[in-house]
């Protein structure tokens, strides 16, 4: 299991639990093809924080907890949510992700995509054991809305007119949807009534918002050795994040920052100056004024919920989520 | 004989449900991706399907539902094989696998919604597969590929994906399961002539696989129309032009 989940508390109340999927994970992961075996077991090693099986085995707790109905969803949730990751890194031509080389730096374009259509391959098996359409459904839909958004990302990439509306409907696709499906399903499979599901479903939107606004600031602001990854991948690809956005309307640097974002071929010292140019804004400052309207709003979304530690533990999930640096 | 006269109608109502599954809301397909598929790429597989249920009688809807997710998954490979270990622009590279994923959604989708998740695990077998022989393909990539190896590869990329749709045919029309094997034969034996007809260093292969498929039409046609499987052959050949050796010989 990752250091993360021993390192935080919020984990605690499901934390047998998260092993069990872990070890599924491993189990299901196991394959026979020799090249396939090593990507696979190499995207288990890089950890990961395992926080969506996290948010389906916590929401499960408010109503009939069952892990067996919970296992394959919380196990398919997280190899969707790998196989994204392995896609969008070549997508991105990202050579690093958690510290460690990507797939696309080890072994190319080709097998990387193989593994993440494996991957779904084994995702779907898993959704097969659930034996639910209504509840497979859903998660076709979000794969399928996922992609939009990714695809609503490229399109409007290097395009600084960009605006807050388009941004929340781009990061909703792209994280949030997914992690409000970690919820809604988790409560879903323990027999929750509409306002749990409701509940649970909001929480996830919330929280989801809030960790991407997060990883946009933390794109600009963070130790890249503490984010595993080099700082400014958004301004070299021309994302238009919120902490641009916000930084855009600034007047004393708006002019060249947009000469900066706008431009598909900047040099490294251009993305630096980018970089310094949204910190020294007030981008970044906004941008966790969004984050902690959407932390709240999570948090205030479970008041009707019993006081359980699993309550306790997504509110610390939240509050985690919005001062994260990593 | 009309080209694939037995089925023009089922095929139809199957591009008419993927036209109306492709509408991409971000955008559409072709503004994404420049896509080149010829004719064996767009219908083989719906007509194998289609084709194999038409041997037992009418092609009810489940079938056609089938036929349609089976095309979604091979163009969602199909796409995804676009994206190279060379020199790519960004879209070159970006979009292909966003919009390949996005045709697997739909897929997926497609399957709860028609009620077929008893296939899904068939679909799960292929896509593994497929992928299998694309990795394979992949380590193989730089040395000269012995016809052993070759085969290897295109019975996981292209052959798992006839078999399925032959079975699919069998299966969604509810035939009894001991004909299954033969149908999956058959499928077979089209999914590696056509492999191997796409490949002109292995085409040659191609001529290896079309006797074999007329005698598996030959085998079904005690218990079976095979009015249909006569017009896929003869499809494929007009397709593939490789029609001299065979057409007079044993059809």
């Amino acid at each position: 299991m990752s250091n993360y989940l021993k390192n935080h508390k919020f984990f605690k109340e499901i934390s047998s639990d998260l092993k069990k999927v872990e070890k599924e994970l491993d189990k299901v992961l196991k394959v026979n093809d020799p090249v396939l075996s090593q990507t696979c077991i190499s995207l288990l090693q890089a950890g990961g924080k395992r926080i969506r099986p996290g948010f389906t085995l916590l929401s499960g707790k408010f109503f009939d907890y069952s892990f067996e109905k919970l296992l394959p969803i919380a196990v398919a949730l997280e190899i969707i949510h790998m196989a994204t990751l392995v896609h969008d890194d070549v997508v991105d031509a990202s050579l690093i992700r958690r510290g460690r080389p990507t797939l696309v730096a080890g072994w190319g374009n080709e097998v990387s995509i193989a593994t993440g259509d494996y991957l779904l391959a084994k995702a779907l098996e898993q959704i097969v054991k659930i034996n639910d359409n209504k509840l497979s459904a859903f998660m076709a839909k979000v794969c399928i809305d996922m992609c939009q958004g990714e695809i609503q990302q490229l399109k409007y990439s290097y395009d600084i007119e960009q605006n807050l509306k388009q941004y929340l409907y781009r990061i909703k696709r792209k994280t949030a949807l997914l992690i409000s499906l970690c919820c809604k399903l988790g409560a879903m499979a323990c027999n929750a009534d509409r306002r749990g599901i409701w509940i649970m479903s909001t929480y996830g939107h919330c929280l989801g918002i809030a960790f991407q606004i997060v990883d946009d600031i933390l794109d600009i602001t963070a130790d890249p050795k503490v984010l595993g990854k080099p700082v400014g991948n958004d301004v070299r690809q021309g994302i238009i994040t919120l902490p641009m956005i916000f930084a855009l309307k600034d007047s004393k640097i708006a002019e060249r920052l947009k000469e900066l974002l706008a431009s598909d071929q900047k040099t490294e010292a251009e993305v630096q100056e980018a970089v310094a140019l949204i910190k020294q804004s007030d981008g970044i400052a906004k941008s966790n004024e969004i984050v902690q309207l959407y932390i709240k709003k999570g948090i205030k979304n479970l008041c009707e919920l019993p006081n359980i530690p699993a309550k306790d533990a997504m509110i610390e999930l939240a509050e985690f989520v919005g001062e994260r640096s990593y | 004989m009309a080209v694939l006269n037995s089925i023009q109608s089922e095929l139809r109502a199957v591009e008419t449900q993927m036209s109306k599954e492709f509408g991409l809301k971000a955008s559409g397909m072709k503004e994404l991706i420049q896509l080149k598929l010829d004719n064996l790429d767009q219908i083989l597989l719906p007509a194998i399907c289609l084709a194999v249920a038409r041997t037992a009688g009418p092609v009810n809807n489940t079938v056609i539902a089938l036929s349609s997710v089976l095309q979604h998954i091979y163009l969602a490979q199909h796409i995804h094989s676009m994206v190279r270990d060379r020199e790519m622009t960004d879209a070159e590279r970006q979009y292909p696998i966003l919009v390949g994923d996005y045709i697997f959604g739909q897929s997926f989708l497609k399957m709860c919604e028609a009620d077929l998740f008893k296939y899904v695990s068939h679909f799960v077998t292929v896509i593994k597969k497929i992928n299998e022989g694309i990795v394979l393909r992949w380590r193989l990539k730089n040395q000269k590929i012995s016809i052993k190896d070759y085969k290897a590869i295109i019975e996981k990329e292209k052959a798992s994906l006839t078999v399925l749709a032959a079975r699919l045919g069998a299966e969604g029309s509810d035939l009894k399961s001991h004909h299954f094997a033969k149908f999956e034969k058959l499928g077979y034996n089209i999914g590696m002539a056509w492999a191997a007809s796409n490949e002109p260093q292995f085409s040659f292969l191609t001529q290896e696989y079309l006797p074999k498929i007329m005698a598996n039409i030959n085998d079904l046609r005690e218990s079976f129309s095979v009015q249909p499987l006569q017009e896929l052959y003869e499809f494929i050949q007009l397709e593939r032009g490789t029609n001299a050796y065979l057409a007079s010989n044993i059809l």
